[in-house]
């Protein structure tokens, strides 16, 4: 019996520490207007999404770099959701925000903050990566000059587990 | 007995698989430093745990606060719901969040980690307003249709209030969406019903893109059973945006009257720029939506890759038989010294008829420096500003360094000095120091030792007080 204790106590400190989370479909606009699902816009075999807002400096900085990432990984079948998570009072800066700074990406609104929320995130920028049966797999909060160093290589690391 | 291991070992892995949650846990001692109060221990604790199985997602969560005083203290179950979600439909029964019309008619939102702490109350409880109640959905990639009916939570009330103080406003929704050519129009309705009154509102908006590089939004919306004109309610807002190679626009205006909801359910877009420099963020003007007209321009300009200006003007005028003003303008640039150091200053200038500040002025710059290849991290902010208050001249300081080694711990010291005669008849300083350990990507610790100055905070677009505090305070927050 103590070993039966044993066994459930280890199990329970597993699953605190667990990183279990699943992805659930949704649909948002993006801001061109166009729905999107995330089926539509998964990569084949990972997909990096990266919350941000229009006031988040940080979140600022690393969306250009967040994009040459996914332009040097898109032939691995890589590809980058970027989810806007600004609310009613700053939704209108964002499209011509993300227009000047050139973003090229599908840049989605979660005006409601449902996806934020249904996957846990608790600041900005926050990037997660999804594997291809739709789990998260890593997580990064925050955002510091090299941090793109630390995602590329987690990128690289599921890649090669695929292969 | 082996069995029975080996079948524990495969079922909780199944059932591991399938749990998520978060928690958060406060502990302070101290007191408020201007009552006539001792310090004391107060215990915070939000666990919550969801339970996932497919495209269902069942959520139960607790807040528990625990002080010397019993009239403060509860444990309460703040979040129980089921939620089914496809790309089709979306069906919540208990706790859920949602908006209408960007917040106009309905507003559901959930501050991060933030705790309100009422003068009146003084028990913590988190920040979050949600409906309790039941919601459908089903959205296509060109129309959609939601249906909702519930009660809105008040979160003036903490927990150790009665709950029909606390959810008074009951509601029923209806809100379409129809897309076409690039435009999409929404319809919406809402019945409020509470003691005092039964009320329905009405709400139609239209947007999109006019050119690739030019969208707008446009919104009215207006109380339908109105017997007289001087009742009558309505809300209009609009934006206009334009981009064009690195330059960036957007124009908004409101015009508010008498588009209070209920006890407060809604929260129409403040159109005041919402800062983060502290100066700026305790200072800013709290939208009133009983009657209230204004605009806001913001512009971006990246001039490179590392150098970019902001621009911003905001005027909101208060008409209640005598009309105030408030006007803001306020700039700011960011671009970087070396690879290692980046900056950003800003200037604003704003007058307050309200608050009867006139020239107000505020100044700072906030300045990052890596050393050693981003293993630390250096960062200095120092805010300033001065204004005119019934001939008196207020002045506010504000200096903090962080230090931050490797990714995950960081170490902050604020300092702020002020002669704002509503605090003290002298000048006052408060210093505080704050530790930050991320353990791991699921836990993180925080300590803050030292005396915190109070006064409205914006977050996310929502305004709310934040009583002062003197003492220690841990905080643990968990995701697994």
């Amino acid at each position: 019996m103590i070993r039966f204790l044993y066994v459930a106590v280890f199990l329970i400190g597993t699953c605190t520490t667990g990183h279990s989370q699943k992805i659930r479909d949704f649909l948002l606009d993006d801001i061109a207007g166009q729905t999107y699902s995330f089926a539509d816009l998964k990569g084949e075999h990972l997909t990096i999404i990266d919350f941000w807002a229009s006031w988040c400096k940080p979140c600022l900085k690393a969306m250009p770099k967040l994009e040459i990432l996914q332009k040097k990984y898109e032939d691995n079948g890589v590809n980058l959701i970027s989810i806007n998570a600004d609310g009613p009072r700053s939704i209108a800066k964002v499209a011509p925000l993300v227009r000047s700074l050139g973003i090229k990406n599908i840049v989605l609104k979660d005006i409601n903050n449902e996806v934020m929320n249904d996957l846990n995130v608790f600041q900005l920028p926050t990037l997660l990566l999804i594997d291809n049966k739709g789990q998260v797999v890593f997580r990064h909060e925050g955002y510091t000059e090299g941090d793109e160093k630390v995602i590329e290589m987690q990128i690289m690391k599921i890649l090669g587990e695929i292969e | 007995m082996k069995v029975l291991i080996f079948f524990t070992v495969i079922l909780s892995f199944q059932v591991c698989a399938q749990f998520s949650g978060t928690t958060l846990l406060e502990y302070q001692y101290g007191r408020l430093p201007n009552a006539n109060e001792a310090a004391f221990h107060g215990v915070y604790s939000k666990p919550i745990l969801n339970y996932s199985w497919n495209n269902l997602k069942a959520t139960v969560g607790l807040q528990i606060y625990q002080s010397p005083f019993n009239k403060r203290n509860y444990t309460d179950l703040s979040w129980l719901g089921v939620n089914y979600k496809n790309k089709k439909w979306e069906i919540s029964l208990g706790n859920f969040n949602s908006t209408l019309e960007r917040g106009v008619l309905l507003r559901s939102y959930e501050i991060q980690g933030a705790l309100l702490e009422d003068l009146s109350f003084r028990g913590k409880h988190y920040f979050y307003r949600d409906v309790l109640g039941a919601k459908v959905g089903f959205r296509r990639k060109s129309f959609s249709v939601s249906a909702l009916w519930g009660h809105v939570l008040n979160n003036v009330f903490p927990p150790s209030q009665p709950k029909k103080d606390r959810r008074s406003d009951e509601i029923a929704a209806l809100s379409t969406t129809f897309k076409s050519f690039q435009q999409t129009l929404g319809v919406s309705g809402i019945r409020i019903k509470n003691i005092l009154e039964e009320s329905y509102y009405g709400s139609s908006n239209l947007s999109g893109s006019i050119l690739p590089y030019l969208s707008y939004y446009v919104l009215v919306a207006k109380k339908l059973n109105t017997i007289t004109t001087e009742s009558s309610s309505q809300a209009i807002y609009g934006n206009l945006n334009f981009s064009f190679n690195s330059l960036g626009l957007s124009a908004e205006w409101k015009d508010y009257k008498n588009f209070v909801l209920g006890s407060g359910i809604n929260e129409p877009p403040a159109l005041v720029k919402e800062h983060t420099y502290r100066v700026l963020n305790r200072s800013t003007h709290v939208l009133n939506p009983s009657n209230e007209k204004g605009v806001q321009f913001e512009g971006y300009f990246n001039l490179t890759d590392n150098t970019s200006l902001t621009l911003n003007y905001t005027q909101a005028i208060n008409d209640s038989g005598k009309k105030f003003r408030y006007e803001e303008w306020f700039g700011e640039y960011s671009s970087i010294f070396s690879e290692q150091t980046d900056y950003r200053i800003f200037l604003d200038y704003a007058t307050d008829e309200l608050k009867n500040q006139r020239n107000r002025i505020s100044s700072g710059f906030v300045a990052n420096h890596r050393i050693n290849s981003s293993i630390q991290n250096i960062t200095i902010e120092f805010n300033t500003q001065s204004y005119k208050q019934d001939q008196f001249k207020t002045k506010n300081y504000v200096g903090e360094i962080t230090l931050r080694y490797k990714k995950n711990l960081f170490l902050s010291f604020l300092y702020e000095w002020s002669n704002d005669r509503f605090l003290t008849n002298d000048t006052r300083t408060w210093y505080g120091t704050t530790l930050n350990y991320k353990i791991n990507s699921t836990n993180s610790f925080s300590i803050f030792g030292g005396e915190r100055r109070g006064g409205p905070a914006c977050n996310a677009g929502v305004c709310y007080e934040i009583l002062d505090f003197k003492g220690i305070e841990i905080r643990w927050s968990t995701r697994f």
